[in-house]
């Protein structure tokens, strides 16, 4: 039971970064430049990804659970807000759909789902998940390379766009 | 000023793998209070305002 709650943490944060993978990829080759708020929605993710990467190499605790359910919140209030404003009947909406829905809809409904998701895993909870692995598996670290590669994607195409300011329109 | 926040969440992947717990918990929610001021200031249209 212990190694499924950590691959399933794994499992996260690979799904996180496979979304923003496909952002980058909707950004290189069909020029959708992210505006602020999404942006700001890429940090959510990568809070929630930080937060299960801390359970995969300290062990699962419940404070780090806590911070993905901090980071989860304050990306579904980023999407929330953005979902707001485009929902006006006659509105345009932002960027290419996928499957029918916005992007930070997309974005929105991973975000409760991230928050559902910290809810199973607290309810599965046991104290031996504390303890880790002697040796660290290869995977994790595959899973932190990826989780680095990312992160650092998201340093240049923010340079670009927006240099050192605030990334206002 | 957004950088900063992407750079943050570098410097917080690599500490956690450098073992500094700690330093890395508080790195997480200085991010998460950067993230949410510069949140602030794009919802409240603070930036279009003549200072």
């Amino acid at each position: 039971m212990d190694e499924i709650v950590r691959r399933l943490n794994g499992l996260w944060i690979v799904i996180y970064c496979a979304m923003i993978t496909a952002a980058f990829e909707l950004q290189v080759f069909d020029h959708e430049v992210p505006c602020p708020l999404c942006y700001l929605q890429r940090v959510g993710m990568l809070s929630v990804s930080a937060g299960a990467f801390f359970n995969l190499w300290f062990g699962v605790r419940i404070f780090h659970y806590g911070m993905i359910l901090m980071g989860a919140l304050l990306g579904a209030s980023f999407a929330g807000r953005q979902v707001l404003i485009h929902i006006c009947p006659g509105f345009p909406t932002f960027g290419i759909p996928f499957w029918g829905v916005s992007l930070y809809t997309w974005s929105f409904i991973s975000f409760a789902c991230s928050v559902l998701m910290t809810a199973i895993l607290l309810l599965m909870y046991r104290p031996t998940q504390r303890n880790i692995p002697e040796k660290t598996p290869f995977w994790v670290y595959a899973i932190g390379a990826y989780l680095v590669c990312v992160i650092l994607g998201n340093i240049v195409s923010v340079y670009m766009d927006c240099g050192f300011t605030i990334c206002n329109e | 000023m957004m950088i900063s926040i992407f750079v943050l969440l570098f410097f917080i992947v690599i500490f956690t793998v450098a073992g500094w717990r700690r330093t890395a918990i508080a790195l997480y929610f200085f991010n998460l209070i950067l993230a949410a001021f510069v949140f602030w200031l794009h919802m409240t249209d603070a930036l279009k305002i003549n200072w």
